[in-house]
């Protein structure tokens, strides 16, 4: 730890990805190091940031009814089957309790 | 579930994937009718290349790089808008201005760090998924993310430290 510079963990600690004896270590540093936490401080509120700067992207009803009418027109004009997806080899990923295709 | 028929399965695929598509679109394209076109387009390329998923992929990984290559076509035809000023609509001026300011920074950057800050940071997808997305390495893609996130930082410089965080809502919570 003492070895390596520890700014270059500071993503890795934002992540959750440091093993937790060295998270533990990290947290100590930041502790004795203003620096180094101003700096995690500062990363954080520019994730929040990112965040809420891009917080009103969300689709409108009006977009979801155009674009789902658009795509069920198409489907139809393709004489488009779901049912060709399905198969021993193939399920939809319908079911919100799959976690490897729902989770964020 | 899809024995219940056709259409249905169709509605509720939609129903999941379309606003989290339209989303992502709008923040690689910054534009809200290039963001419906593209989401559009996205499904009828689910339909069209369907029998090209592998059964052992996450339908979202492919649903997202379907996407994505759609928006780097239009990026690649038309360069992004400057400010999407109706993306903060709603919110105080100051933040409004706050807001508008980071998002022209992040698409002042490279496309290279851009691409993984708006699918790791903004989209909270995992950096496996991002990478597999992007056909990057999780390694590389780490690497274009962190030097992404410090490039994002100096360009805004101060206003990072000197605010109080902000609270957001977190997408997977939708």
């Amino acid at each position: 730890m003492r070895s390596i510079d520890i700014r270059s963990l500071i993503d890795l600690y934002l992540d959750d990805e440091l093993p937790v004896e060295l998270a533990s270590e990290f947290m100590e540093a930041m502790h004795e190091d203003d620096e180094l936490a101003a700096e995690v401080a500062a990363r954080r509120k520019m994730h929040d940031l990112l965040h809420a700067a891009y917080d009103a992207d969300d689709m409108t009803a009006e977009q979801y009814m155009r674009v789902s009418q658009a795509v069920r027109r198409r489907a139809l004009e393709l004489g488009y089957s779901w049912r060709r997806w399905q198969g021993p080899q193939m399920e939809l990923p319908l079911n919100q309790d799959q976690p490897t295709l729902l989770s964020g | 579930m899809l024995a219940a028929g056709d259409g249905s399965a169709l509605d509720e695929l939609y129903a999941l994937y379309a606003p989290r598509i339209y989303r992502y679109t709008y923040r690689m394209l910054n534009n809200a009718a290039d963001a419906e076109d593209a989401t559009q387009e996205t499904f009828y390329r689910v339909m069209r290349k369907s029998r090209d998923l592998r059964a052992d992929a996450a339908f979202r990984t492919w649903i997202f790089r379907i996407a994505r290559n759609l928006c780097i076509d239009r990026i690649r035809q038309q360069p992004l808008v400057d400010l999407p000023m109706d993306a903060t609509v709603g919110a105080p001026e100051e933040q409004t201005a706050l807001h508008i300011a980071v998002r022209q920074a992040l698409n002042e950057l490279p496309q290279e760090y851009r691409e993984p800050l708006i699918l790791c940071d903004v989209e909270e997808i995992t950096a496996n998924e991002a990478a597999e997305i992007l056909d990057l390495s999780v390694p590389a893609l780490k690497s274009r993310l962190y030097r992404g996130r410090r490039a994002l930082k100096e360009r805004l410089g101060p206003a990072v430290e000197e605010l109080p965080r902000e609270k957001h809502r977190h997408p997977k919570s939708d």
